[in-house]
């Protein structure tokens, strides 16, 4: 591109300052919207909390394996 | 509140909400924050105004300023991030940082002395106007359901689709905006915090009865000083760091591949 010779590491570094908030909100809605299906699951089977628990644990990993791919080199 | 004494002249301790109201006008209604954000628009205004007034081909010192920060949002922004289609953004971008770059420098300003980028209303608020822009931008690009696809659509096999596309939804359109204003008050309101801790901590520890501890009011005060440079960094940094993520959205919902 004619004047658009911008090195691409400073584009880098400037999404940069975006990494960390990202990876803390895909971990922040994996656990928080599984988690609450989790929720609404154990409200309808009466599971004792259960449902809860394995939401939080599979929206954790979900929101994890995000990071990984979408900040990971 | 038999705790409420005098530390110093016109220094109340402790602090109260009450100092946020301007004393006996327009009561609840007007307080300090509303009075500082006129004054930013008005600076912000009248400096652009008055420098692109009579523009000449050797500019003036305030043309030259003008021109300066318009080029900073334009190419080192704008076209930065966004590249060859950045140009129209331009102008929203150079006046947002413009904005909130006078807004957080009042952190520091004399009798101000609060920055209302500290007040959770104005960053949430001019969050959402990014927000409006960015999905705005994208839709018109791509159409509606192509753009939410782009947007939802992690690189991941098939079968996990269905977890981790609520996830990019909920990160992508719902805490972006939160966490794009999160940054800004933090940021302002924690830096406000250490400067009046340091302030009033220097002023307890003052009047304390203790020989031991009066001296000790001279290192608060001595932080007081540095923070407030370090103050005039961050508040620079921020104004730069919410602008320039708000190109970069743009330049993600703009973009084929996300």
């Amino acid at each position: 591109m004619v004047g658009d010779q911008s090195p691409k590491w400073r584009r880098d570094a400037a999404s940069g300052a975006n990494l960390g908030l990202t990876a803390l909100s895909y971990l922040i809605s994996g656990i928080g919207f599984w988690g609450f299906v989790g929720w609404l699951i154990d409200r309808w089977l009466d599971t004792h909390g259960v449902a809860i628990g394995i939401g939080c644990i599979v929206g954790a990993a979900a929101g994890i394996y995000l990071v990984m791919r979408r900040l990971g080199a | 509140m038999s705790q409420v004494r005098i530390l110093a002249e016109g220094v109340p301790w402790p602090p109260s909400v009450g100092e946020f109201y301007l004393p006996g006008w327009m009561y609840p209604w007007v307080t300090k924050f509303t009075v500082l954000v006129w004054i930013a628009v008005a600076i912000v205004l009248a400096f652009f105004l008055l420098s692109y007034r009579r523009p000449k081909l050797v500019p003036s010192r305030a043309q030259w300023m003008a021109e300066w920060l318009y080029g900073f949002g334009r190419d080192s922004i704008s076209r930065e991030m966004i590249g060859r289609e950045g140009l129209p953004f331009a102008p929203y971008i150079t006046s947002l940082f413009a904005f909130i770059l006078v807004m957080n420098l009042f952190t520091i300003v004399p009798f101000f002395q609060i920055p209302p980028t500290s007040h959770i209303a104005f960053p949430a608020i001019l969050a959402l106007i990014t927000w409006v822009l960015y999905n705005w931008v994208g839709i018109h690009r791509h159409g509606f359901f192509r753009y939410l696809k782009l947007m939802t659509m992690p690189p991941a096999p098939l079968w996990l689709m269905p977890l981790l596309i609520p996830l990019e939804f909920f990160s992508n359109f719902l805490l972006r905006p939160f966490t794009l204003s999160i940054r800004l008050f933090a940021n302002m309101f924690a830096g406000h915090f250490i400067l009046l801790v340091f302030t009033l901590g220097g002023f307890v520890l003052a009047s304390s009865s203790s020989l031991f501890i009066k001296p000790i009011s001279v290192l608060s005060f001595v932080m007081v000083i540095l923070m407030t440079f370090l103050e005039l960094l961050v508040a620079a940094l921020q104004a730069y760091v919410f602008a320039l993520l708000s190109a970069l959205y743009v330049q993600q919902s703009l973009s084929e591949e996300h």
